[in-house]
């Protein structure tokens, strides 16, 4: 490929990669329609979009959840998945793609889940703060985190106090969501447990954090060289202040947009620059955008998770399909909103490959393909075989592979529901 | 670390006994081998070691399976099991410890042979194996130098070396190194959840999370024959591209596994009693895995993941229901196979990434710790207690680590057959645990 020129030329091969591939990584992908208008404003403005939302006039989607269905005392289970659905409803419509996909970016590098947190409201509310800060500043975003009260739950704060402080938190703030394993010592996770206590998240208090002094240990500790830690900002504090936090963060960005294989001298730079202009996500979360475009050696396949990969199905397609029947489909595929499988969140790679997964992609695939309207031009190109539209379509402007190519085109014209099926989980949309 | 010494299970005439912790301690310093009668070897200090096995005794009852054709069940507790509740010492330090969640003196479970240990009492089931001297109890399990993070630790389990070059899981290495053309998509199968220990250079296990919702469907009205058609034909040609490959070869061999699990529900088979429920519990997918082992597929290892065991808080209840799932579901299994062939081609171990602080955390739960206690069972296993819990004796509130976790992994090597040492890097420590026709 060749370096990122801004042509004007909006139809050349070059320029609709880019944009499908930026739209693939950092969104839901595209429908028809943002297809054509993306493509004819190319790569640059396309990042600007997806960076800096309210400066180019793109209005958030209406805040999905409904607070008096779901802040109740004792929630029936079903709820769990009715909000998972109201979030993947989002992900669809949400004309702030960008934002909307680092929200999902932070749920899985930060976090929490319902298997445990067990109240939906809890989440809800955790979710609708990573949109509100996840391209803010770190610092705002872990400090919220930390007190968050879901996260109280998930992490055992609720459970920490000055006479037993629970490390759970202490230590997967350091080992997942900052710093990695390896750049604190046990000293740093207990003396962190102990400055963190006193913080608790109870329904009575209205789904609010709230600070009980008596649950607090007030000694002074040192956590990670420095003294006089015994709050959440010192506790944070010393975390940014470690030279591993910004290549930390900075390389879970980079890779979850770039592909895994993005070199680690890449984004120890990228980490630098992020920690010396403190810690602000947006630039970050640009250059990055930039380089997927610039730096196409740094840019490796990515097999999609089961969640974005479906959410740009049913963009693609139009498939009008019932949120909460595809949300039971992807309980399949092992991938539901608000439940990430533990702590490190949701696997990557080839664990999106293992044998179960297969099938539920299946037959996932065969849900939407199933579900898209007459209308669409993406059942049109089915029907017709119409191979180079239908791929450009499902955001794959440079076609599909031999294997996928034969498979198509020995089903035939006139088959669209077959066609979709088995484009949709061919191994050349399946791979990001 | 000044590595403790412990005796493996004595057994006399078959039937197996074990040596508790005030025999351990007292015998502890020996250079010696175990019992007389045993398949006894020298423990040795610091690992690797060279320590190769004593000569086999003959021994009356004993498995007449051969190396090639025996399968290994590995029933993985994700999230560090914690042991001092599993296995209980009489010590009267561990009620002080444990103010709150230890386990009632009365419901505790006697374990034939061993007056200073019990068991948890949701292990229940498992007590006639016991008792038959069909299970080993190994308790200290580690890896020495451990840390307390789920993902460092389960890390080191599943590649057998704390050394985080190594990129494959140990059993993927034993498949790697044993296939010998063998491409049986069915060789290593995980069951409840994925499994990297069976990562292997070249071998791919097949994972199967929830057995009942395993198939394809087709949309309503849709042509199915040209989705069967045009679904093979995804992956033919391979392509060139390696990452595109890698999806193909994915999508064939699920294609094969689909075929399987649809005749073991289908009840396809000469044991429809054996058909998989539809559920994800470690019972569940040990009944599937019975199942599976009766297709003769040339199945040689199976996963059985099961999660919750990170119980920082709550613990009494959660564990109890997790240990009485694992216990029901590795009882039925073995249960299932008895009086068949396959009875003595099975053998069952557990693992799990570390067990928990000696000291209760105020949550009513109990925070990551380091040594784990782990179980064996089946009619190959020579049973009986190895080692035991010194609370006087902590490394940092933790039980401490005195039998390397590759010391267990050697036990289920030597019992799959082929090249011990080099799967695990080293020679390691024999815990004796083997009936001696299979050592």
């Amino acid at each position: 490929m060749v370096k990122l020129s801004f042509r004007r030329q909006s139809t050349d091969i070059d320029t609709r990669s880019q944009v499908a591939l930026i739209h693939r990584r950092a969104g839901f992908g595209l429908t028809p329609e943002e297809r054509t208008e993306a493509y004819s404003r190319g790569p640059a403005v396309e990042i600007d979009r997806l960076v800096e939302p309210e400066a180019n006039g793109l209005a958030r989607a209406i805040d999905p959840w409904d607070d008096a269905t779901y802040a109740i005392r004792r929630p029936p289970p079903e709820l769990n998945a009715s909000a998972a659905a109201d979030w993947f409803f989002n992900m669809i419509t949400n004309p702030r793609q960008g934002e909307e996909w680092m929200t999902w970016f932070w749920h899985g590098h930060l976090v929490s889940s319902l298997n445990k947190v067990r109240h939906p409201m809890l989440m809800i509310n955790q979710i609708r703060m990573f949109t509100e800060m996840g391209l803010g500043d770190l610092r705002s975003l872990l400090v919220s985190t930390t007190t968050d009260p879901a996260m109280l739950v998930y992490l055992d704060g609720n459970d920490s106090t000055g006479e037993a402080p629970n490390e759970n938190y202490a230590r997967e703030l350091m080992e997942l969501f900052a710093l990695g394993i390896g750049n604190y010592t046990e000293a740093d996770v207990q003396a962190g447990a102990k400055a963190l206590t006193g913080w608790v998240s109870r329904p009575r208090d209205g789904y609010q954090a709230r600070f009980v002094p008596r649950r607090h240990d007030p000694e002074p500790q040192t956590f990670l060289g420095h003294t006089d830690v015994n709050d959440v900002e010192s506790v944070i504090d010393a975390v940014l202040d470690h030279p591993a936090c910004g290549p930390f963060v900075a390389r879970s960005l980079a890779k979850a947009i770039l592909g895994s294989s993005v070199p680690t001298e890449v984004t120890d730079e990228l980490g630098r620059e992020f920690a010396s202009g403190g810690y602000l996500i947006r630039p970050l979360f640009r250059a990055i955008l930039e380089m997927a475009v610039e730096r196409p050696d740094v840019v490796s396949p990515i097999i999609q998770g089961p969640l974005p990969w479906l959410v740009q199905a049913i963009r693609n397609t139009g498939a009008a399909w019932e949120t909460d029947l595809a949300v039971r489909g992807l309980h399949f595929a092992g991938q539901v909103p608000l439940g990430p499988p533990n702590v490190a969140g949701w696997p990557s790679g080839t664990a999106w490959l293992a044998s179960y997964v297969v099938t539920a992609r299946f037959n996932l695939a065969a849900g939407v393909a199933a579900l898209t309207p007459p209308e669409s031009p993406a059942r049109q190109a089915a029907e017709s075989l119409d191979l180079g539209e239908l791929a450009d379509i499902l955001g794959r402007p440079e076609g599909f592979g031999p294997s996928t190519t034969g498979a198509l085109e020995g089903i035939g014209t006139g088959k669209p529901t077959e066609v979709l099926t088995i484009a949709l989980s061919s191994p050349d949309i399946v791979i990001g | 670390m000044d590595r403790r010494r412990f005796l493996a299970g004595v057994s006399v005439a078959g039937v197996s006994t074990a040596i508790g912790l005030a025999g351990w301690q007292q015998l502890g310093g020996r250079d010696g081998g175990t019992g007389t009668t045993g398949p006894g070897t020298t423990p040795t200090t610091g690992a690797p070691t060279t320590t190769t096995p004593a000569s086999p005794v003959p021994e009356p009852g004993g498995s007449e399976s051969s190396s090639d054709d025996r399968i290994l069940v590995v029933v993985q507790m994700n999230g560090g099991n914690d042991a001092l509740n599993t296995l209980v010492p009489s010590d009267g330090r561990y009620r002080d410890f444990r103010s709150t969640i230890a386990i009632p003196e009365d419901e505790l479970l006697v374990m034939g042979g061993v007056s200073d240990h019990a068991l948890h009492p949701a292990l229940e089931p498992l007590l006639p194996y016991w008792d038959d001297g069909a299970m080993a109890a190994i308790a200290g399990i580690g890896f020495e130098g451990a840390g307390r993070s789920h993902f460092e630790a389960m890390d080191w389990w599943f590649r057998g070396s704390p050394d985080p070059t190594v990129t494959t899981g140990w059993l993927g290495r034993w498949l790697d190194l044993t296939a010998e053309g063998d491409d049986s998509p069915f060789r290593s199968v995980a069951l409840g959840g994925g499994a990297p220990a069976l990562k292997g250079q070249t071998s791919v296990p097949t994972v199967v999370t929830s057995p009942g919702a395993f198939s394809f469907h087709a949309p309503r009205n849709a042509d199915r024959a040209a989705l069967e058609v045009a679904r093979a034909a995804l992956v033919d040609p391979l392509s060139d591209d390696p990452w595109i490959a890698t999806v193909q070869l994915a999508q064939q061999r699920t294609s094969e596994a689909v075929e399987l699990f649809a005749d073991l529900a289908s009840g396809d088979t000469d044991q429809a009693t054996d058909r998989p429920r539809r559920g994800s519990s470690a019972a569940d997918s040990l009944s599937t895995a019975a199942a599976l082992i009766r297709q003769d597929l040339g199945t040689r290892v199976i996963i059985v993941s099961t999660s919750g065991f990170d119980t920082h808080s709550n613990q009494p209840d959660t564990q109890a229901s997790l240990l009485g799932d694992v216990a029901s579901g590795v009882a039925g299994f073995l249960d299932t196979l008895s009086g068949t062939p396959w009875a003595d081609r099975v053998m069952v171990m557990t693992t799990s990434e570390f067990g928990r602080r000696v000291q209760e955390n105020g949550s009513g739960g109990t925070d990551h710790g380091r040594a784990g206690v782990h179980f064996l069972a089946g009619n190959g296993v020579d049973g009986g207690l190895v080692g035991g819990w010194d609370l006087g004796s902590l490394t940092d509130g933790d039980l401490t680590p005195v039998v390397d976790v590759r010391a267990l992994y050697r036990t289920a090597l030597t019992w799959l057959g082929g090249p011990v040492d080099e799967v695990l890097g080293g020679s390691f420590e024999d815990l004796g645990l083997l009936r001696a026709s299979i050592v």
